[in-house]
Parts: C-alpha cells; structure tokens; sequence
C-alpha cells in the first residue's frame, strides 16, 4: 500500500552485520598488524568483540513519536518499552530487530570511509556507524499485507 | 506558439510551488511539473474550449485567468500524492483530511454552445 508522501520524513538506517573481533591499534587510529610465516598481514586481536553494522542509507518513512494501549496489546509491549512507531509500506526496506535508526542525530562512524570487515567468514564493507550516536533501535518488526510497522526504543546518549 | 504559452504558464506556477515545497523531504520536481501539467489539462477540459472558436494561442491567453485555480489544484494532488482517490487517511497517528477537489473547480466555468 502507498504510504501518503506528506507523512514521510528523511530517516537512515543501518543493518546489524553481526559481531566482530576489535584489533588493536597504534597511537594514531591505525589497525595494528603481524606477519606470519606466509608474509600475510593479520591484523592484530585485543579478544574484545564488537557489534558492527551496515552503511546507513537513507530511507523516507512515517515515524510517530506516540504510544497507546491499542499500539501495546499488537505488539506485546507496555507503553513504556518503547519510544516510536515507524509504518513503510510492506517489503519496502529491510529493517530487522536489532536495526537503527537516525531521526535527528547526526551520524558518526568508527571509520572514515568504507573498511572490510571479516564477520563469521564473510566480508562487509562498512563505515560502521556508532550505535550512540543513532536515535533508536528497532525492537519489534510487524510486518503485515499492505504495511510494515517497526517498534523503535530509544538509544540512550 | 501556444506550446510556449503552455509551457511558460506550467513553469511559472512550477515555481512558485517549487518555492514552496522544495523543502518537503520528499519533494520532486519532476513529479511536481507532472502535477501542474495535469491541473492545466484539466482546467481546459472544464472550460470546454471546443464550443468555442478560440486559437491556441486564445485559450493558452485565457487559461491565466485561472492561473490561481490551476496552482491550487496542483498543490492539492501533490499533497495527495500516496493517497489517490482519497479523503481521508489515518497513518500512524497522524489522521489528514481533504477538502472535495469539485470544489477546487468552482470559479471554472464552461463555454456553452447555443444550436
């Protein structure tokens, strides 16, 4: 179903990828390496992991900022789990839980430009954006015939 | 020349709109151009230029005369745009309602011919 245009804001999303290990790095921001006995770089673990997601891209959606009891009994939540409701029509992005979005706030990145990232034995290419700096996270995906409906919680600063 | 006159009428009342909507996120021009073609096309269809005798270049002349009805129309269907054939639409919170578009035409009136 075609959402009405005058409801849509400028959002972005960006997609969980998965974990990934952090490495280590010098004093100017730059990954630390090791040669093995291949002369191939491997880049240097801490044994710490990190969240890593997608590139946001930029969506246009109705966002609204309000709850309701009728909004808490469709979706299994109090009024107080959540923050926000997004509608898009059905198929039109691939948000997931664990998605999230910008509304407001400005985008920051652990990288600069797009970097490689090795998750479970596949490659990303990534700014990987910081989650704090997002303004919500998607809790719950309803998707139906005509629409999709996403719960959002806020992202604590 | 009545394709010039048409297209400086459609330019000048894309413009203004473009003043006005550009900051809608997500505005186009090119849709927005589509709207005002079609709200020219159907002033004319209301005005029933053919029981008359008037050249292109007349009607383009007498289509100004209803320069604000034809932006007023154009600015409806595109704030229409996702919701055709509505008058109503409740989305997320947000409920919107629309005037009836006939009422839009009101000031249009139609050449008549006398057999």
């Amino acid at each position: 179903m075609m959402m009405l245009a005058a409801n849509k804001q400028k959002l972005y999303y960006s997609l969980l990828l998965g974990e990934a290990p952090v490495y280590q790095t010098d004093s100017d921001g730059g990954v630390m390496y090791y040669t093995d006995s291949d002369g191939n770089q491997i880049p240097l673990e801490t044994g710490e992991t990190e969240l890593i997601y997608s590139t946001p891209k930029e969506m246009f959606s109705s966002i609204s900022m309000s709850g309701g009891e009728a909004e808490a009994q469709e979706y299994g939540l109090s009024v107080s789990e959540y923050n926000a409701t997004l509608v898009c029509s059905s198929g039109e992005y691939p948000l997931t839980e664990g998605s999230l979005v910008w509304h407001k706030s400005e985008i920051e990145s652990k990288y600069s430009e797009e970097t490689e990232v090795a998750i479970d034995g596949k490659t990303y290419s990534t700014i990987a954006p910081i989650k704090t700096s997002s303004d919500y996270m998607v809790i719950k995906c309803s998707p139906s015939l005509t629409v999709d409906k996403y719960i959002l919680g806020v992202i604590l600063k | 020349m009545a394709d010039t006159a048409y297209a400086k009428l459609e330019q000048e009342i894309t413009e203004e709109l473009a003043l006005e909507l550009s900051g809608e996120p997500t505005y186009s021009e090119n849709v927005l151009a589509l709207k005002v073609r079609n709200a020219i096309r159907e002033v004319k269809m209301k005005r029933n230029y053919s029981a008359t005798s008037y050249t292109d270049a007349q009607i383009a002349e007498d289509l100004y005369n209803y320069f604000s009805v034809i932006r007023d129309l154009a600015m409806y269907d595109f704030a229409h745009i996702g919701a055709p054939g509505e008058s109503r639409r409740s989305e997320n919170s947000t409920d919107r309602t629309w005037v009836d578009r006939d009422n839009l035409l009101k000031g249009v009136h139609a050449f008549v011919k006398v057999l």
